[in-house]
């Protein structure tokens, strides 16, 4: 898979909820299609980011295991407009 | 954009630590939050008294030394410090209720630089009214 990191991220060390914000922060910061790696070793980032990603509008490109840490490779999506569930 | 109000109402470290870490998943999926302070949580929120506010009631001493010791270590941040870096992302405001600021004749700039405001209940229910998610902590 070819893409082009545009922003990296080393949150090994760092406990939930630090690699999730540390994320967000960077998704923020950079534009659409752009794509960031953010490297953790929280194993509650395991499930939390996929779940974000889907729900967030952004795609995660691939998830690669470097001993025990991960790198996640999220391309920016467009803003997903959230429906308010009451009117 | 969808809305969670939260009302802390114990002065208990962990009690602000957990209303930290939903408010933290709130902003991650774009929620809007506002989190109102009752009671023990409103004398916590003093100036003199946030930092010095961390000791951890449980009734396992083994999990109380545990977050102490990844507080000091710096594993975790201190819960103001992960609410600081939330409201400079995220839109989440806090206030504190004024009938226990005015018994203790406390104004806003008596409690710690991240309170937005003082106000009465009545603000809060009318807040939770118009909320999608409401959470007592």
């Amino acid at each position: 898979m070819e893409y082009e990191v545009v922003k990296t991220i080393d949150a090994r060390g760092s406990f939930c909820p630090g690699p999730m914000m540390e994320l967000v922060r960077a998704i923020k910061s950079v534009d659409v299609g752009q794509v960031v790696d953010l490297i953790s070793s929280d194993k509650g980032s395991e499930l939390e980011i996929p779940k974000w990603c889907e729900k967030a509008g952004h795609k995660l490109l691939e998830m690669k295991k470097e001993g025990e840490a991960t790198h996640y490779i999220v391309q920016k999506g467009e803003k997903r407009r959230r429906k308010k569930k009451k009117e | 954009m969808t809305k969670m109000v939260m009302l802390v109402k114990s002065g208990n470290y962990t009690d602000f630590m957990t209303a930290t870490m939903i408010a933290s998943g709130a902003i991650a999926n774009d929620m809007e939050v506002e989190i109102f302070f009752m009671n023990d949580a409103v004398w916590a929120l003093k100036k003199e008294n946030y930092m010095h506010n961390t000791t951890v009631h449980s009734n396992f001493p083994e999990f109380a030394n545990t977050i102490a010791d990844s507080l000091n270590e710096g594993k975790i941040k201190p819960w103001w410090e992960l609410m600081a870096d939330l409201k400079e992302f995220g839109d989440i405001k806090l206030t504190v209720c004024a009938l226990v600021a005015e018994l203790g004749n406390l104004h806003k700039e008596d409690f710690m630089d991240l309170i937005d405001d003082v106000a009465g209940v009545a603000y809060f229910t009318g807040q939770a009214e118009d909320a999608d998610v409401v959470l007592t902590i």
